[in-house]
């Protein structure tokens, strides 16, 4: 265990490495910079850019510049914007919370509605009520399949149009991000109920719910208590990918209905060539994104008892 | 319905995105300002967007690219994901490179690293530039899942009766990646290249709604729906929700091609998992 973490914790430090080469290189390579836009400007003397370049832009090669930044980095310095001249940090710690909250909203409303969707034709069909089993089954899966014809970017402008007035995310309000994490839970939702309804079937047709039928189990417990942690093994990985992917999306979605989080943020720091909040949102980003793989790897440890330690097993507690 | 109908669908598509193009009867580009976000009429027939170009020519023109494009997009990526896959599963050692990589692959935010590009990326970047990115990123983010698939099909492929007979008659690795393991997972392939052309698809139309994807006068998809994002056109110019006719239609029948993934659990537990 310690050594699976350990190749892990590895594995996680070169991706973060990785990240950080690749935008930094790309930044390199590419012409432009954050005062490109400037040069259309016929008041700024060509001087006067390029003093505000040597001032703003090291010009140090690219292995210096990246050491540089990781070192400030590691001591709490992501430097300053280029854009609103805020340290990069406080203008993470200003956006994080609207996003933790959409994300945590929006993923919880796609789990609890996609596991209910794909228990409750399960449930129906241990009460006897076969044919009302595959009906609400294909009207799930039918709705599922039209959710994910729909891209996010056309979830959104849909749902822009045909919501409450009340519902709209008002800038500087605090209102609740309800509109955009409904936009959110549904684009997860066939995602979720694919992958749940998939696994129940497959543990549904294992020998122990059998048994548990015959013994007279409920239908709550036959499914709550046995088919789901079993389903669990499969699905705390998707869990961790959804997480990821929902991070990504948060780029289209945010920006689309506008709320104030990351995704604005980095849109915003791209159309000003913000380098320095972009370099702070990639390590940010990737530093979620490994948090989730190891809390989904943890989580599957804790949950599969096949990988657990050995001792543990010989001590007689290996039933799941 | 049948998968033969979801098939022939989408043959159609494809036929509609190769010839689509040659039979726009107006100019997808010339503008017409007067007539801006007309309804549909003898001279338009889905109408005119808010630069008073005619949405219909646009719309085939649109298939036409965005198709090519989504196929440039998932192309690399299958062609990617099926070299490292099968090269892992019938290489000497188990895939720990392949598997390392993967994953790094797949936690990198490909999104913000996008959109850094295109921020560093000259204001007056030209459409292949812009294909041309988001062609390699897409193929860097999309490749280790199929990539992990394959290998895995593969692996429990290597270990069945008729392939640990033609290595014990001296076959060589080549010669069983052709013979063995590529016809038995042509189909798991082609799904997956259905799964990618449908992601591409999703993520230009995403990405251009919020103005990352390829640049005007181009019509995709995607930006034939941007005047949708004004509230007034949106409520009241329902011609311009033309594209999601042909969108909803493709995503749908490709998705449905993926559900078809061998999935049972006793096929699953033949595969090793990551």
């Amino acid at each position: 265990m310690l050594l699976r973490l350990g190749r892990r914790l590895a594995a996680a430090l070169i991706t973060v490495l990785a990240a950080l080469v690749l935008c930094f290189a790309l930044a390199q390579l590419t012409p432009g910079d954050a005062f490109s836009a400037l040069e259309l400007d016929p008041a700024i003397a060509p001087a006067e850019l390029a003093h505000l370049r040597a001032e703003y832009l090291p010009q140090q090669s690219l292995p210096q510049r990246l050491a540089a930044w990781l070192e400030a980095a590691v001591h709490g310095d992501l430097g300053v914007s280029l854009e609103s001249h805020r340290p990069v940090l406080s203008l993470l710690r200003q956006r994080i919370p609207a996003s933790a909250e959409l994300l945590a909203l929006g993923l919880a409303g796609a789990w609890g509605l996609g596991l209910t969707l794909a228990l409750l034709p399960a449930w129906l069909g241990e009460t006897g009520r076969r044919r009302g089993r595959r009906i609400m089954g294909g009207g799930f899966h039918a709705a599922a399949s039209l959710l994910t014809s729909l891209p996010l970017g056309v979830l959104a402008i849909l749902a822009l149009v045909w919501a409450p007035v009340g519902w709209l995310p008002q800038p500087g309000s605090g209102t609740a991000p309800w509109l955009a994490a409904l936009v959110l839970g549904l684009a997860f939702l066939p995602t979720v109920y694919f992958q749940a309804a998939q696994t129940l079937a497959e543990v549904a047709e294992r020998g122990f719910l059998q048994q548990g039928r015959a013994l007279g189990f409920s239908p709550a417990r036959l499914w709550l208590r046995h088919a789901l942690p079993n389903a669990a093994d499969v699905l705390v990985p998707v869990a961790s990918l959804t997480v990821s992917q929902a991070l990504i999306e948060l780029v289209v979605l945010e920006p689309l209905l506008g709320w104030p989080g990351l995704g604005q943020l980095s849109l915003q720091a791209a159309q000003s060539r913000d380098m320095p909040v972009l370099a702070a949102l990639v390590l940010l980003s990737s530093l979620v994104v490994i948090a989730a793989n190891l809390a989904s790897d943890l989580l599957q440890a804790w949950l599969n008892p096949q990988l657990r330690p050995a001792r543990r097993l010989a001590a007689g507690n290996g039933g799941a | 319905m049948r998968p033969r109908f979801y098939r022939s669908a989408l043959w159609l598509w494809l036929a509609l995105a190769v010839v689509g193009p040659w039979l726009a009867p107006l100019s997808f580009r010339a503008q017409d300002r007067p007539a801006a976000l007309q309804a549909p009429s003898r001279a338009h027939w889905l109408g005119t967007d808010e630069f008073g170009r005619d949405v219909g020519s646009r719309l085939l023109v649109a298939t036409g690219l965005t198709t090519l494009l989504a196929l440039g997009m998932a192309a690399p990526a299958l062609a990617l994901a099926a070299g490292a896959g099968l090269a892992a599963a019938a290489g000497p050692r188990p895939a720990a490179v392949m598997r390392q990589c993967g994953e790094i692959c797949r936690s990198l935010p490909w999104m913000f690293v996008l959109v850094a590009v295109r921020a560093a990326l000259p204001l007056d970047a030209s459409t292949g530039d812009i294909a041309c990115t988001l062609i390699v990123l897409f193929a860097a983010a999309a490749w280790p899942v199929a990539a992990w698939a394959f290998y895995s099909a593969g692996r429990a492929l290597m270990q069945r009766e008729f392939v640990l007979a033609a290595q014990a008659m001296g076959a060589s690795r080549a010669h069983i990646l052709r013979r063995h393991l590529w016809p038995n997972l042509r189909g798991l392939v082609a799904t997956y290249f259905a799964l990618l052309v449908a992601a591409a698809i999703s993520a230009e139309v995403s990405l251009e709604l919020v103005g990352l994807g390829l640049p005007q006068p181009w019509p995709t998809w995607g930006n034939m729906l941007d005047p949708l994002r004004d509230y007034t056109v949106a409520t009241t110019c329902w011609w311009l929700y033309a594209p999601l006719l042909l969108l909803v239609p493709v995503l749908w029948g490709l998705s449905r091609q993926g559900l078809r993934l061998p999935s049972t659990m006793s096929e699953r537990a033949n595969l090793e998992t990551p």
